[in-house]
């Protein structure tokens, strides 16, 4: 599918353009404050909710075959009602969620797998970096190290490991202990 | 065996598989869903790592940015915009307010809500009257509302000038006002899209446009687009909206 022009604000989160981020906030922070104020939400519940669901796209915005293909504008918004569903399902009564759970599934919008795609994605944000807590100190360390685009010998140097060969192995250990964590 | 997944999808994700190899990939990806699984997570696992260096800034300037939109009277600040704010904007401004009045006590009330809202103001191209022909053609056809003089004159100008957002706006109105919908639809979604100063009046005429085709689904989410930092077209569109209802 071919990129939206919106595409930009996404390499934006990824860059940290905050001319471009303030554009965001300007053009689609309205939106979801009067929905989120309509719906027994503050403004400040608005704000952390709005950043969340950027949070939610920057993750979408690092992977590499993720085409913005929509307007960012309903995307940010369908999020964040999403978000706020689920904030107040933990407290709320259950006749009242159901109403709001009508505006989750109503929406038929062509951008629905988009969506889809963000929220398994911050889910699985969520679990790997459970998994990741799990993991011993130095596999941390060098996970990052090797990530940073640190190279093998300096990497060695710094953990005080034996070799090149040695951070090799120990980073696919890291990483296999990693994924069994996060399956487990 | 997972050990020779795990390399070859970190090759594919740094880029060093040859076209053929990519090609392979890209098929076993389709057709192997075990596969697939893996290469997600391992993705997600980088977009982890890439995230964990970065998004303490990012979440911080989120924060700090969200302070300025997110305030109980619940003002928006504009974004730093061309100082430039010329005697045409000025001028749009006042006549969107006749125009709002006039809309207000239209006794034909039941004409279709595009006329009643497609009020256009004038445009001002020729700055400091520099005698640039076509722009003053342009403009006095415009004005003169020959939108068919105006869109031809002004086709011709955004050649010469293709970066002048004004002319751009007037051309896309042009094409509105010529039946050319599907054309004005485009110009128009190109300025919502982009940054100038009159961003907010393309998005503003590209829900006009939707309007005109009745289709109000559309025009309905466009209108809500529009940032109450501009006032004028905030509370246009919101009037707007509620004769939607």
């Amino acid at each position: 599918m071919n990129a939206h022009e919106d595409h930009r604000y996404l390499i934006a989160l990824r860059k940290g353009d905050n001319l471009l981020l303030k554009e965001l906030y300007s053009n689609f922070s309205p939106q979801v404050i009067s929905w989120v104020k309509k719906n027994n939400g503050s403004m400040s519940d608005a704000q952390d909710i709005f950043q969340e669901a950027l949070i939610a796209l920057y993750n979408k915005a690092c992977d590499p075959d993720f085409v913005l293909s929509y307007p960012i504008g309903g995307l940010i918004f369908q999020i964040c009602k999403n978000k706020w569903i689920d904030q107040i399902r933990k407290k709320t009564k259950e006749s009242e969620v159901r109403i709001l759970e009508k505006e989750r599934y109503d929406s038929e919008q062509p951008s629905a797998s988009a969506i889809e795609q963000i929220e398994e994605e911050e889910i699985r944000q969520n679990q790997l970096n459970l998994a990741f807590e799990k993991l011993s100190e130095l596999c941390q360390k060098l996970l990052k190290a090797v990530s940073e685009g640190i190279s093998s010998k300096d990497i060695a140097v710094q953990l005080a490991m034996n070799d090149v060969n040695t951070v090799y192995r120990r980073k696919n250990a890291c990483v296999e202990r990693w994924k069994n964590l996060y399956h487990s | 065996m997972e050990k020779d997944n795990y390399t070859l999808i970190e090759k594919y994700l740094n880029g060093e598989l040859n076209e053929e190899e990519i090609k392979s990939f890209q098929t076993r990806l389709k057709e192997d869903s075990a596969f697939s699984e893996e290469y997600t997570l391992q993705k997600s696992m980088n977009i982890f790592l890439e995230k964990d260096r970065n998004q303490p800034a990012l979440e911080s300037a989120l924060a700090s940015i969200g302070k300025d939109f997110f305030t109980e009277e619940n003002k928006v600040i504009p974004i730093a915009r061309n100082k430039n704010r010329n005697r045409w904007l000025i001028g749009l401004i006042a006549t969107a307010a006749v125009a709002a009045l006039l809309v207000m006590f239209n006794p034909f009330q039941q004409q279709d809500l595009y006329n009643q809202y497609a009020a256009h103001q004038p445009i001002a191209l020729t700055e400091k009257s520099t005698g640039n022909d076509l722009s003053t053609k342009a403009e006095t056809a415009f004005n003169q509302k020959d939108y068919a003089l105006a869109y031809e004159n002004l086709t011709l100008y955004l050649q010469e000038n293709p970066a002048d957002p004004k002319a751009t706006l007037a051309l896309g109105i042009s094409a509105l006002e010529e039946g050319k919908t599907a054309e004005a639809i485009s110009i128009f979604e190109k300025i919502n899209a982009g940054s100038s100063a009159l961003k907010n009046y393309g998005t503003w005429y590209l829900a006009l446009s939707y309007l005109k085709e009745k289709n109000f689904e559309k025009a309905g989410a466009t209108l809500r687009l529009i940032p109450n930092s501009e006032k004028t077209l905030f509370n246009k569109a919101q009037k707007l909206l509620k004769e939607f209802n």
